[in-house]
């Protein structure tokens, strides 16, 4: 999932479909992707991606934020999040993604890369939990750089960067019978890295671009994000549910990728908790991405 | 079935006959920097193959370079070619071009045109300027940046220093 800081060729077209499913509870969870690629200039690419996924309901919990009593005093704070719980497929939004090649070192079958990447979301989902995914949980915007070294079958690419997420509203029912309350949450901000390891198995020379390709490579996912914060009717709820707190985390996803006729994608690869937990996911987390890229044929005018 | 020399005689003084070039650029190659895998080659073919004066390529994807055909009368751009290479997304290692100086006259100082185009040939010597060579272009766009720098430093002793429009060349083998 990682992108390394090679930028896709100027005026080249790609499409990638991939699907994200883990097991949660009794439920399997699922988030289907499409991305549009597109290399507007030689170091500039843009991705348009657009998910699905039954991660979240329509609305937010019913029960997201309970009360007791204290004598005359009533004390409100947020319930735990039940997991496993069956959510319909819904459309996330739309996830744009832009990232220019800054630096560039290229050797004979090597190189040593350095881009910088900003990405938008318009998801609006009733995400409730604070670790925020722009591709299919928040909306908002992000940004970071991007280290990639490639030399001869063996690559090295480290991805650090900032989530500064938006945060979702809706009305939530007055237990008290009045009308609905506006309900907000600020997802916490959040800085991530990728390290991805990759390593070219087969073939171990080529000799033309039928030969198909085999690569395995690890992915080390951490992320860490702050608190998430729930105001009501203008009052902060006092936090008590797990998933609303600040956490962090670190994955290993290993995975192969096949690569049919030097352009067809195709990579599988299942996520592990190392450190943490997601609140968000559970793992094993299985990936399955492929990938194509669409040239021009047509000959340029001179 | 019976050996008939006056059927074989044809194609014998067919093949037996010296071909005579066309002078002027027979191939050019192109060595790429930054690429390893062959989804990067494809990119690069694709490219270039794309220009107009461009009848085919043929990468070599161990080697990271390939070789240009041109179309038969084409004029060649050798900054299209270049700037194929790096809106793939890769750098120019080297363009080398195969070079019939059959019917091209090289003056003294390795000056000579074709196609209305400019070359001078550095470290020209005379004895070499007949048949087939290959030439190396040494100018910006064409090699990685410090190699140019080098060949500027060169250049800037050459009586061609102040002209832009000449290809600088210098012999490969």
């Amino acid at each position: 999932m990682n992108e390394p800081a090679s930028s896709v060729p100027k005026g080249v077209i790609g499409v990638r479909a991939f699907t994200q499913s883990y097991k949660e509870v009794n439920t399997t969870r699922l988030l289907g992707a499409m991305r549009i690629m597109y290399g507007l200039t030689p170091k500039l690419s843009v991705m348009l991606t657009g998910s699905f996924s039954n991660h979240h309901d329509n609305k937010l919990p019913p029960d997201l934020i309970t009360h007791s009593h204290n004598g005359n005093q009533t004390n409100y704070y947020t319930n735990n999040i039940k997991k496993g719980v069956d959510y319909p497929y819904l459309f996330n939004g739309i996830h744009l993604f832009a990232k220019y090649r800054a630096l560039s070192f290229d050797g004979a079958s090597k190189h040593f890369r350095m881009a910088l990447y900003g990405e938008w979301s318009t998801v609006d989902v009733a995400h409730d939990e604070a670790e925020p995914n722009l591709m299919d949980d928040t909306g908002g915007y992000g940004g970071g750089a991007i280290a990639t070294w490639l030399i001869n079958r063996f690559a090295a690419s480290l991805t650090y960067g900032f989530i500064k997420p938006n945060s979702y509203f809706e009305t939530q029912p007055d237990f008290t019978g009045g009308p609905d309350l506006p309900t907000e949450i600020y997802y916490g901000d959040a800085t991530k890295f990728n390290l991805s390891l990759g390593y070219r198995l087969s073939p171990k020379h080529y000799t033309d671009y039928n030969q198909a390709n085999w690569n395995i490579y690890i992915e080390l996912i951490g992320k860490k994000y702050d608190a998430a914060r729930v105001i009501q009717n203008g009052t902060e709820i006092a936090n008590q549910a797990l998933a609303l707190e600040s956490g962090s985390y670190l994955e290993i996803h290993p995975g192969i990728q096949r690569i049919v006729k030097s352009n067809f994608r195709i990579e599988c690869s299942a996520g592990f908790s190392l450190v943490g937990n997601s609140y968000v996911h559970f793992t094993p987390v299985w990936t399955i991405a492929v990938q194509r890229y669409f040239y021009r044929t047509k000959k340029s005018r001179s | 079935m019976k050996f008939r020399l006056q059927n074989w005689l044809g194609v014998v003084i067919v093949f037996a006959l010296p071909l005579k070039s066309v002078a002027g650029i027979q191939w050019v190659d192109v060595g790429v920097n930054g690429m390893t895998c062959s989804m990067c080659t494809r990119s690069v073919e694709m490219s270039i193959s794309r220009l107009d004066f461009v009848d085919s390529v043929s990468m070599s994807l161990e080697e990271t370079e390939g070789r240009v055909f041109l179309k038969s009368e084409a004029v060649i751009d050798f900054k299209k070619i270049a700037k194929a290479v790096v809106d793939a997304g890769f750098s120019v290692r080297f363009i080398r071009v195969g070079f019939n100086f059959d019917d091209v006259p090289v003056d003294q100082d390795g000056f000579f045109t074709w196609q209305n185009k400019s070359f001078q040939w550095l470290q020209f010597k005379s004895s070499v300027a007949e048949g087939d060579v290959a030439l190396k272009l040494v100018d910006e766009y064409f090699l990685p940046r410090k190699e140019n720098l080098e060949w500027k430093k060169k250049i800037g002793n050459t009586k061609a220093q102040a002209n832009q429009n000449i290809f600088h060349v210098v012999q490969e083998f």
